[in-house]
């Protein structure tokens, strides 16, 4: 019996080695690549504003298997024209005079270069003050890579025909916090009834102090927004942003159609609008063409406390067609990338707009803003 | 314009074709014709043979039994030498003098039986002299024999293994045909339709081969009785059951077990078979998941979870008399994820009021309890009538249904315990989330010979689609925790019902000794969300037969298809969605033209087919979008149609009979996507190779039998590498507000990179022993014999090295990483048949 039960026993072990084994068996090794290896091409970025001077950031790209970080370009020089005509050679200058310092402001392309990453990059800028209407075209030659060129028409202003509140519900009175007296889990509100509990924080401070307490379920607050945009017929791109960081687009709104993955607005689904970062929410008008369209959205203003008289402001751009294309879809490759591996497995590959012909990168034009206000009264 | 006019053409040699069947049915009766008609079956079982051939071999006219094993001729009055003929059954022959209507009901005796070398007669329906091309049957004795993965007999593997068939990313069992998708496949059991046909991920196909009685797989040049699929069909029949004795089949492999059992309930009457599969490799993982989970959470937590499929089969079969039978057919086969686990956790702290220290202790205990599974369910009622020696009945009702469900509930209850006074609240959630298909059908099918020269079917079906994109309950209740969260919602896609009819004629006609054609019309109208889509789609084949040994065939086929399948194309998911066509999202349709020679000589079918296909409205998925995802709400924003074409070369040279059998099988061919409409713009609306586009597919496979104890098999796959996009170059895009570089790929076109080719070489060992109560098979597999390292995925790594200069940790040394899944796998299985 003890000899069978053994027997039994290394049989049983055995197996489930054996499948442990070829569980793990499955292997992963470095390969050649044995593709056609493609040609490094030069790379040109930048947005230029109507009413700004000309910015670009210029580099060359790396083959992926390529450890290198030296992706400045040599004897480079880039010609801006105008509606056909040659305007002015742009100075060309490294990000990185001197290594770990920038002298750049840092809200130029340069300076975030810099700033970023210590990039050392070909900044190149002129004295040119862009139009509304003027269709510009860069080209960039240097010693090692064919010439490269993007061309753009600056973008006009958009118009609003309107920009209101459309709904405002259950908006409470924040009490300001007393730290004197500080209530820290009250479970009932002044009816005694069960409440939610919202603190605030604020960020300046140390140990991030509750500053305001707002009692009431904030879920039901709510401020809703129509923006009412007259669009021109023809292909017409626009960027809005706020002063807030974040809006909410109503979730039946057939321009912005999100899909919540992991809690984050990640992937582009809808048809034009797109939205990955406070930065830009940039949609086209595919789906409007030369209507008034009518844009539904919320602040997240939960994340931030309310004045008692308190003003939201939308600045709406047009934006080129081009730099909306190249947002769509380099947003869709990065957030495939934070898949990782499983990418290969669960998602579609991707690829990223570009108009430099001849190499690779986006020039972007961007309009002066349409600009409108509401004030809400919360006194 | 041209389209149209081809088609007119078309409808006009219908009409003269039936005009002449008019004419020369009106002559009969001087001529004095009569129908030999019945069935052919194995003389031991009584099982019913598909495909046999039965002809006079006087006139040499003849036909080929349907998928009831029922065959009609119409000779003329006389002599007749009637002979039958299948592979592995030794030819039947009866020589008669026909003075009337006759019924012959043939029962072939299996060669093996009478200790002889495999036979087969001469077919009068062959690889050369049939209409039919682009079509291949593998008896499913030999897909036993072909070595597997895992030792798991595979009917979709073994396909992948003909010419024109490519299979998907390493061990899947999807099927790419002649650049079509996996879910332009039309795959019958028993004339029903299965949706979902993988488990496990798609590397085991769902069909247990020993519920198995014939696979006939139709690459192009559909008959005119298929419909609603662009790519193939695969029709499978299940095993009716033996009428006189009983059966069984019991074997054991690597992962799975299973039994098959038929015989008569009552003898010559009514029969059945039934076959069980079930994997067991869960009875080894469970214990393991729950001594880690032990070990890992010190005692604290329990956990029980493991993974299992299984296929059930069940065929039931009676005869009412020699015009009458009914069938019922079910098949059932789920996947099965499941996991149970529980956690306690006890912690004591001490506390205070702002006055007096007490101790409070806490105890938590949660439960965990998830079940997910997958799978189809089909059940058929089939009744076959002879409703005179000329004309053949069979009217089939059934159901078919795929659903994917998740069920899961956490509860939990959490003790506090304050200077000896305890609290207990509890909180409970759960969540059901369910999507599937759900098919009704009717469906009639006709046999008729109204001349010698003549074979016609009809039939028409009926189907009612019910579409359950994803519907999720959530249960929560979590009041007693002072949290104060209650839900008892349902949401989700609503349900999308749809209605199928689908009309169909052909007519296999037998012009003279040199030509033939199979002429047919294929209606179908699908009404979905108040659109109706009609479709005509005709279907024609022609062969000219050079000599007895050769003749030259030529065919076309248009096909239309209603329903799409959501997947991914790498891996099957449990998430995989079958969805119909919407007013946005338009049926797909394909021409496909296809021309080809056939050679016979001695044992050996040699075959050479072109073909050219043309596919519209077809669907990829957008840029980057996942799959991954329970969610489907708006799926047709994930989607973007366009248009495809596939070309090529297949060559087959098979040999069937004999010792030694096997095939090899060549494949040269290039598939290449086009989405360039506005607004669906893929690749920037320029063409781009589609997934699965491979230039070279070369498969040979052996079977050679040493005696009758020992038999050994053999194959060996040589594939071009599929296709995957890589970005070949890195740059910096603008940055974002945060002042961040995005680094971003420069794709030069999509599906720009190749994987490795693939080569694999696969071997089989099966000892046989006669034994008292029946026979045992010890079968040795070895899968991947070479170790060949087959790329399941490649990706791009780098290893993150530290910079003693900076001091910090940076990304170095860019690598391509190469993911193999299945390198060499041997495989012991012990069978025994009794």
């Amino acid at each position: 019996m003890s000899a069978n039960h053994s027997i039994m026993k290394t049989i049983e072990i055995s197996i489930i080695a054996f499948l442990m084994s070829l569980t793990f068996a499955s292997c992963i090794k470095d390969i050649e690549f044995s593709g056609e290896q493609t040609e490094s091409k030069l790379v040109m970025i930048g947005l230029q504003y109507v009413g700004g001077t000309p910015q670009l950031l210029v580099h060359h790209s790396l083959f992926f298997l390529d450890d290198s970080d030296d992706i400045k370009v040599n004897g480079l020089q880039v010609k801006l024209f105008v509606n056909d005509e040659f305007v002015e050679d742009l100075t060309v200058v490294d990000t990185v005079l001197t290594s770990g310092d920038f002298e750049f402001e840092k809200s130029t392309l340069a300076g975030r270069a810099a700033d970023a990453y210590g990039l050392s990059m070909n900044y190149c800028s002129g004295e040119y003050v862009f139009q509304a209407g003027d269709r510009i075209r860069f080209e960039a030659t240097s010693d090692d890579y064919d010439a490269v060129t993007a061309e753009i028409v600056m973008p006009v202003s958009p118009v609003i025909h309107s920009f209101d509140t459309v709904k405002l519900e259950n908006i409470h009175r924040m009490p300001p916090y007393d730290p004197e007296n500080p209530v820290l889990y009250p479970d009932v509100d002044e009816e005694g009834n069960p409440c939610m509990i919202y603190y605030f924080y604020d960020d300046s401070s140390y140990g991030s102090v509750p500053v305001y307490v707002y009692p009431g379920d904030i879920s039901d607050a709510t401020i809703v927004f129509q923006l009412e945009i007259d669009d021109p017929s023809g292909v017409t791109c626009y960027d809005l942003k706020t002063d807030d960081d974040l809006l909410w687009f109503a979730s039946n709104d057939p321009v912005f159609l999100f899909e919540m993955e992991s809690g984050y607005i990640s992937v582009f689904e809808g048809e034009s609008g797109y939205s990955s970062s406070q930065d830009h929410n940039v949609f086209n008008d595919r789906l409007f063409d030369g209507d008034i369209y009518k844009l539904g959205f919320s602040y997240d203003w939960s994340r931030s406390k309310l004045e008692e008289e308190q003003v939201f402001t939308v600045n709406l751009y047009q934006v080129d067609d081009n730099f909306y294309q190249y947002r769509r879809t380099s947003s869709t490759y990065v957030s495939n990338l934070d898949i990782g591996v499983m990418t290969y497995l669960i998602a579609e590959p991707s690829q990223i707009y570009s108009n430099v012909k001849g190499g690779i990168g986006i020039v972007g034009g961007v309009s002066l803003p349409a600009t409108a206000s509401v004030i809400l009264d919360l006194k | 314009m041209k389209k149209k006019f081809l088609f007119h053409v078309f409808i006009l040699t219908l009409f003269i074709n039936l005009l002449q069947i008019s004419s020369v049915s009106a002559q009969q009766g001087k001529s004095r014709n009569f129908t030999v008609s019945g069935y052919v079956t194995d003389g031991k079982s009584s099982e019913t043979m598909i495909n046999a051939s039965v002809y006079d071999a006087n006139t040499m006219k003849g036909s080929v039994t349907n998928n009831f094993g029922y065959y009609t001729l119409r000779l003329g009055e006389g002599p007749v030498n009637l002979k039958a003929s299948y592979v592995g059954y030794v030819p039947f022959e009866a020589s008669f003098n026909l003075h009337a209507d006759t019924v012959i009901n043939i029962k072939l005796t299996s060669s093996v039986m009478l200790d002889e070398v495999v036979v087969v007669g001469q077919a009068i329906e062959n690889n050369v002299t049939s209409t039919r091309m682009s079509a291949v049957e593998i008896p499913v004795m030999q897909m036993k024999k072909i070595p597997a993965l895992f030792g798991e007999t595979d009917v979709i593997k073994t396909l992948q293994l003909l010419p024109g068939v490519q299979s998907g990313t390493e061990g899947s069992a999807g099927m790419y045909v002649r650049g079509g998708g996996p879910d332009e496949n039309l795959i019958l059991l028993d004339g029903v339709p299965l949706y979902n046909v993988n488990h496990a991920m798609g590397f085991f196909s769902a069909f247990n081969a020993d519920a198995i009685k014939n696979v006939t797989l139709y690459k192009g040049n559909f008959p005119a009785r298929f419909g609603g699929r662009l790519s193939s069909v695969v029709d499978v029949s299940m095993k009716d059951g033996d009428m006189y004795e009983y059966h069984g089949n019991a074997s054991i492999g690597l992962i799975a077990a299973k039994v098959n059992v038929e015989g008569p309930i009552v003898k010559d009457k009514t029969s059945f078979n039934l076959s069980f599969r079930r994997t067991y490799y869960d009875l080894f993982t469970a214990p393991i998941v729950s001594f880690i989970a032990k070990r890992e959470s010190n005692d604290e937590a329990k956990a029980w979870a493991g993974y299992y499929f299984y296929d059930f089969n069940l065929k039931l079969n009676h005869k009412f008399s020699d015009k009458d039978r009914l069938f019922f057919s079910l098949y059932s086969g789920d996947d099965k994820v499941y996991a149970r686990i529980s956690e306690t956790s006890d912690h004591s702290y001490e506390t205070n009021d702002g006055e007096d220290w007490y101790q409070v202790q806490t105890r938590y205990e949660q439960q965990i309890k998830i079940n997910w599974k997958w799978g189809n369910r089909i059940a058929a009622l089939r009744w076959n009538h002879i409703v005179s020696p000329k004309l053949f009945m069979n009217v089939t009702a059934s159901h078919s249904r795929y659903r994917h469900l998740i069920d899961a509930t956490i509860s939990g209850e959490e003790t506090r315990t304050v200077n000896g006074q305890s609290n207990a609240s509890k909180m409970a959630y759960s969540l059901g989330l369910n999507s599937g298909i759900f098919d009704y059908c009717l469906r009639s099918d006709f046999d008729y010979k109204p001349h010698e020269n003549h074979d016609i079917k009809f039939g028409a079906a009926m189907t009612y689609h019910s579409y359950e994109p994803s519907s999720t309950a959530i249960h929560m209740n979590d009041i007693e925790s002072g949290y104060g969260v209650q839900m008892d919602t349902i949401i989700g896609d609503a349900k999308l019902r749809a209605l199928e009819t689908d009309l169909y004629a052909e007519d296999n006609w037998n012009i003279n000794n040199f030509f033939k054609m199979n002429l047919g019309l294929h209606y179908a109208t699908f009404t979905v969300e108040d659109k109706t889509y009609h479709s005509i789609q005709p279907r024609a084949s022609l062969r000219v037969l050079a000599d007895e040994n050769l003749s030259f065939k030529a065919g076309y086929a248009y096909m239309s298809q209603y329903v799409h399948l959501l997947s991914s194309n790498t891996i099957s998911l449990p998430t995989d969605l079958w969805v119909p066509v919407t007013d946005k999202i338009l049926p797909m349709n394909a021409h496909q033209m296809a021309v080809g020679a056939f050679y016979d000589w001695k044992d050996f079918e040699f075959s050479l087919e072109g073909y050219y296909k043309m596919m519209d409205n077809v669907l990829e998925y957008k840029d980057g979008a996942s799959f991954f995802s329970l969610e489907t709400a708006e799926w047709q924003n994930k989607v973007v149609m366009g248009e495809g074409h596939s070309y090529g070369v297949e060559f087959l040279v098979r040999r069937n009979v004999g010792k030694t059998t096997g095939w090899i099988g060549y494949t040269w061919s290039k598939t290449e996507r086009l989405f360039n409409r506005p607004g669906q713009e893929l690749n920037f609306g320029e063409p781009f190779p589609a997934k699965y586009d491979r230039r070279h597919d070369l498969n040979i496979v052996v079977m050679h039998q040493f005696s009758d104890r020992f038999d050994m098999s053999g194959t060996w796959v040589y594939s071009t590498g599929n296709c995957a996009t890589l970005a070949y170059q890195n740059y910096y895009g603008l940055p974002n507000n945060y002042g961040n570089f995005p680094q971003l790929g420069y794709v030069t076109y999509r599906n720009n990179y190749r994987f490795n080719s693939y080569q694999r070489l696969d071997i089989a060992f099966n000892w046989h022993k006669q034994k008292k109560h029946g026979e045992r098979t010890w079968t040795l597999s070895v899968y991947n014999v070479l170790c060949h390292n087959n790329p399941f995925l490649v990706y791009v790594d780098s290893d993150y090295v530290y910079d003693p200069v900076t001091e910090e940790y940076e990304y170095a040394d860019q690598k391509l990483k190469q993911v193999c899944i299945f390198p060499i796998i041997p495989t012991f299985s012990y069978s025994f048949k009794f």
